[in-house]
C-alpha cells in the first residue's frame, strides 16, 4: 500500500500566483502533493467551493492572498481575512480540525517565502492525519 | 380563551374596520395545531388564536405582500426576523402594523403518536432573550400558559458530521425561514451543482455547512427550521454557535436595532486585516 500523502488544494489569487510562479522559476522545491487553482482575486473564493473541497476529498484548503498592506485595495483582503475566520469556526464546530483552512499572504515575488511556508502546512497536515469525511459522517449517533 | 387572545381579536377587527391594514396575518386553529391565517374581513378576526403552538415564522410572508398595508402578529423572534428584513430592504416599514405579543416559549412539533399532554418547551426558546418583538406598534401582555425559564446548560457537544446523515433533503428548513428569500438559491441553482438531488451523503455536508454560512449574521434563532425538520436536527444550535463568532467580533446580535448595520456591509477605512 502507498503512503498516505496529503491532498491540498490552493487557491491563489492572480499576484500570489505569480509567487507560486517565481518559486518554480527560481528552483525552491516545494511538495508535489500541492494543487494551486488561479482565482482572479482571493476574495472571489466562495466557502462554499472550500466546503464542497473537503467533500471531494481534499485533505486541507489554502488560499495565499495579497498582503493587506500591500494591495491597492483594502477590501479584498479583509474579506477573505473575514470570512477564513467565520469558516474556522464553522469547521470547528462541527468537528473538523480548524487548521485544516489556512490561509497565507504571499506577494509575487517571494517565491522561497511561498516555498518555505507550503512545506511547514505540509508537514503539519500529515501530523494531523487524513480527514476522512466520509468515515466520520458514516459514523454511528 | 385567553384575555391575549381576546384582545388581539379585538385589535385585528378594529384594525380591519378602520381600514388601517388590508390584511392581518395570524394563527388560526387547525387539526395539527395551529396553521397561519390571512384575513381579510373585519368579521373572520373571530378565527385568531394565540397559544404556545404558534411556532412558525410570520416575517415569511412580508415579502410576497410589499404593496399592501399589513397587519401582523408578531412573537420577540419574529420581530427580530423582520428588523433584519427591514435593513435588507425586503419589507418597507411603513406598510407593516406590528401586533406585538408576548411570547413565553413555543412548544415542540407534536411528534405522531405521542400524547398532547406531554407538551415541552422548544430547546431554543430556553435560550431565547427577546420575549418582545423590538419594533412594535401594539403591544399585548401575554397571561396564559407559563415559562419554564430553567435552561439546562449541560449541552453535550453534538457529533454534527452523523448528525447531518439523517438529512432528507425536503428543503423544509429552507422554506420555513424567513431568510431564504434569494430567487436563485445557491444549493438548488448553482451550476455545476453544489448539491444534487440524488442522496449522496457526502453531499449533506455541503448543504448543511453552505446554508449556515448563508445563514450567519442574519439567523435570528426563531427555530422555524428546527421546528419544520422532520428528522429533527437541530440546526439552531449550530447557527447559533457561529452567531456568536459575530457576536466576538464585531459585537453585532442580529434583529436587535433598526440602526447597526450589519457587519459585512459595513466597511471601514481601518479594517485593514
Amino acid at each position: 500500500m502507498m503512503a498516505w500523502k496529503p491532498k491540498i488544494i490552493a487557491f491563489t489569487c492572480w499576484c500570489s500566483n505569480s509567487g507560486v510562479d517565481q518559486a518554480g522559476f527560481e528552483g525552491f522545491k516545494y511538495p508535489s502533493n500541492l494543487v494551486t487553482l488561479r482565482v482572479p482575486c482571493s476574495a472571489i473564493v466562495n466557502p462554499s467551493l472550500v466546503i464542497k473541497a473537503f467533500e471531494e476529498g481534499a485533505d486541507a484548503v489554502l488560499i495565499t492572498a495579497c498582503k493587506p498592506f500591500e494591495l491597492r485595495r483594502i477590501a479584498p483582503s479583509r474579506i477573505t481575512a473575514a470570512r477564513v475566520s467565520l469558516l474556522r469556526r464553522l469547521l470547528k464546530t462541527v468537528g473538523i480540525e480548524e487548521s485544516r483552512v489556512r490561509i497565507l499572504w504571499i506577494s509575487s515575488n517571494e517565491g522561497e517565502v511561498f516555498a518555505k511556508e507550503v512545506s511547514e502546512i505540509v508537514g503539519e497536515i500529515e501530523k494531523l492525519g487524513p480527514l476522512d469525511l466520509r468515515r466520520k459522517m458514516l459514523e454511528q449517533l | 380563551m385567553s384575555s391575549s387572545e381576546k384582545e388581539l381579536r379585538r385589535l385585528a377587527r378594529r384594525l380591519l374596520e378602520t381600514e388601517v391594514v388590508q390584511l392581518v396575518i395570524g394563527y388560526e386553529e387547525s387539526e395539527v395545531g395551529v396553521r397561519p391565517c390571512f384575513i381579510h374581513k373585519p368579521q373572520e378576526a373571530e378565527r385568531l388564536v394565540w397559544n404556545p403552538e404558534c411556532r412558525l415564522n410570520l416575517a415569511r410572508y412580508l415579502r410576497d405582500l410589499k404593496d399592501s398595508r399589513v397587519g401582523v402578529v408578531m412573537k420577540g423572534c419574529d420581530g427580530r426576523a423582520l428588523v433584519e428584513l427591514i435593513k435588507e430592504n425586503q419589507v418597507d416599514r411603513r406598510n407593516v402594523f406590528i401586533i406585538a405579543v408576548e411570547c413565553n416559549g413555543v412548544y415542540k412539533p407534536l411528534k405522531y403518536g405521542s400524547l398532547r399532554q406531554e407538551r415541552q418547551i422548544s430547546e431554543y426558546c430556553k435560550r431565547c432573550e427577546v420575549r418582545l418583538s423590538p419594533i412594535r406598534d401594539y403591544v399585548i401582555r401575554s397571561d396564559g400558559f407559563a415559562f419554564n425559564n430553567a435552561s439546562d446548560n449541560d449541552e453535550k457537544p453534538l457529533n454534527w458530521l452523523s448528525i447531518f446523515r439523517k438529512c432528507l433533503r425536503c428543503m423544509a428548513c429552507i422554506r420555513s425561514c424567513p431568510f431564504c428569500y434569494c430567487t436563485e438559491c445557491s444549493i438548488e441553482g448553482f451550476k455545476p451543482a453544489l448539491v444534487h438531488k440524488l442522496v449522496d451523503t457526502m453531499e449533506l455536508f455541503t448543504f448543511h455547512l453552505t446554508r449556515a454560512l448563508h445563514i450567519v449574521g442574519r439567523c435570528v434563532e426563531c427555530g422555524a427550521c428546527e421546528s419544520s425538520c422532520p428528522v429533527e436536527i437541530p440546526l439552531t444550535r449550530l447557527y447559533r454557535e457561529l452567531n456568536q463568532w459575530f457576536k466576538e467580533n464585531y459585537n453585532y446580535i442580529p434583529g436587535l436595532s433598526l440602526e447597526q448595520a450589519p457587519p459585512p456591509l459595513v466597511f471601514k477605512e481601518r479594517d485593514r486585516t
